[in-house]
């Protein structure tokens, strides 16, 4: 293969030949910990904040961390490290040749989502970091500074994946210190403060201690569960489920609970997350200089690699198959530059209750995965049939959709809901004792398991 | 004669798909790497979940 043609696999959403897969297990630490350390942590912190002490909740939010990443790793990992192909068409043996658009939907709706949200709080980041830099006046117009700058970090962005997953490398490599530069303020803010944040207490804390505690468990594991559509488009680079599994375990999920203690902490002591306020209460401007520029650095890294997984995805589509890779990327990045230009207060203001409802179909759709991996097909993936769709093709099922597969994610779904509502927190009497992603990937496997016995007795799906 | 679900794919698609079916199959994970996930993704969560619940 010459380097024209790896380019082309690169950017094409096609498998990827093993010659091709050339980063190893450093390449692929650096690129996952910068996806994964952005303003989200801070948000979780402050989430697990309501709930829990310093302690138990980096503890229990830790614990949450791991056990997700591990189900996306089980789910998504197996045929994107043996193929090299991406989340979406790791998805087609279980949803069929039509009804992956599902998954891609979710992967789609999420990162479009979430990168919107980090654009959003990169461009306020930078007018801030401008502010103190002296740059800017202060009470700079951010109506319009925010929009301007939206559109500037998109240009980047586009520039920077023109070189295909080179380009999300790069970008890691150069803004990776930033995931040093948030334990430093992490440090900062625990030597300095420390008797104060062990003495803090949670202000939403239920009366029931086991409550508080699956909330801080349930909310690391809602949180690495949404890295599901960003995972395959980056471990298919690497070459082996040995190259993959520690840097995702380690570089993926560890830097998630480390990072939300910022904001767990700051919400506990200074009542608030966001680590460019208290750090210039902390240290003064320096520090929140440092602070804004860790922020604006870890968005930037973030988005970058969600655009790519996105634009990969969405190669799965018959009608972007063919258009050119600038033409896939202007379009990927569109409704994130939109929503940045047009709608950012009205976006940031609304996105806890957006990205609960997503974040609630990826623990069924890991379930499903997983089931259909390990225990109905035993690791054996048609490559071919992942890429035709065909009425005689394994995963074509009934007119390309697999409905065991939809009725298992709306059995998951709905077991989530009646656990735990994402929105008010309502839940069950069990939630306490199960979480509420858990069982939902459960319930979805044991779903898909049983109507899969009736789609292999009518001979759908290629199970041997 | 050509197999139907071959005419329908992008000729480079249809050379890298023939490429993974020939060689031999890939593994996904092997032990080495069940045991870093049993020991990350299982044990060190119950550890930290006891020394959470017990802090």
């Amino acid at each position: 293969m010459t380097t024209g043609e790896n380019r082309q696999a690169d950017e094409s959403g096609w498998p990827l030949l093993p010659n091709e897969r050339t980063w190893g297990a450093a390449r692929l630490t650096v690129t996952l910990a910068t996806t994964a350390a952005a303003t989200w942590c801070y948000l979780i912190g402050e989430s697990v904040a309501g709930y829990l002490s310093f302690v138990r909740g980096g503890l229990a939010l830790a614990a949450g961390c791991m056990i997700g990443m591990l189900l996306v790793l089980l789910a998504a990992g197996p045929a994107c490290i043996r193929f090299g192909i991406d989340s979406v068409a790791a998805t087609k043996p279980q949803f069929g040749s039509r009804g992956w658009v599902l998954p891609a939907a979710l992967q789609a709706v999420s990162i479009i989502g979430w990168n919107s949200l980090l654009i959003i709080f990169f461009a306020k980041s930078a007018v801030q970091l401008s502010v103190a830099l002296g740059f800017l006046q202060p009470g700079a117009h951010s109506t319009v500074l925010v929009p301007s700058l939206t559109v500037l970090a998109c240009a980047i962005i586009f520039t920077a994946l023109r070189r295909g997953a080179t380009g999300v490398s790069l970008v890691s490599n150069i803004l990776v210190a930033h995931v040093f530069i948030g334990l430093w303020m992490l440090y900062l803010l625990v030597s300095r403060r420390w008797p104060e944040l062990i003495a803090a207490q949670p202000v939403s804390a239920s009366p029931n201690r086991l409550w508080n505690y699956t909330t801080g468990i349930e909310l690391g594991i809602g949180a690495t569960l949404s890295w599901w559509p960003y995972i395959g488009a980056m471990i298919r680079m690497a070459p082996n489920g040995r190259t993959v599994v520690l840097p995702v375990m380690l570089g993926m999920a560890a830097p998630v609970p480390l990072l939300s203690l910022i904001g767990l902490a700051g919400a506990l002591v200074l009542k608030s997350s966001d680590p460019t306020q208290w750090l210039r209460i902390v240290g003064g401007p320096a520090y929140a200089i440092i602070s804004l520029t860790f922020v604006t650095a870890a968005n930037f890294g973030t988005t970058t690699a969600g655009i790519y997984a996105s634009a990969i995805g969405l190669r799965n589509f018959s009608v972007l198959q063919r258009c050119s890779w600038t033409t896939l990327l202007a379009l990927t990045i569109a409704p994130v530059a939109v929503v940045g230009i047009f709608i950012p207060e009205l976006f940031f203001a609304k996105f806890g209750n957006f990205l609960a409802l997503i974040g609630v179909a990826f623990a069924p759709l890991c379930g499903i995965q997983i089931v259909d991996y390990f225990v109905l097909r035993r690791g054996r993936i048609d490559i071919r049939a992942i890429y035709t769709n065909q009425a005689r093709q394994p995963y074509y099922f009934w007119r390309g959709i697999n409905p065991a597969a939809i009725v298992a994610v709306g059995a998951g779904c709905a077991t989530y809901i009646a656990l735990l509502n994402p929105l008010s927190y309502d839940s069950a009497a069990a939630y306490p004792y199960l979480t509420a992603s858990l069982p939902a990937a459960t319930a979805a496997g044991l779903v898909y398991f049983l109507s899969s016995l009736a789609v292999i007795r009518a001979g759908r799906g290629g199970y041997r | 004669m050509v197999d139907p679900a071959k005419q329908e794919l992008p000729p480079e698609l249809e050379a890298r798909i023939a490429a993974l079916e020939n060689s031999a199959p890939a593994a996904d994970f092997d032990a080495a790497s069940w045991i870093w996930m049993v020991l990350l993704g299982v044990v060190l969560p119950l550890l930290l979940l006891a020394a959470g619940w017990w802090a």
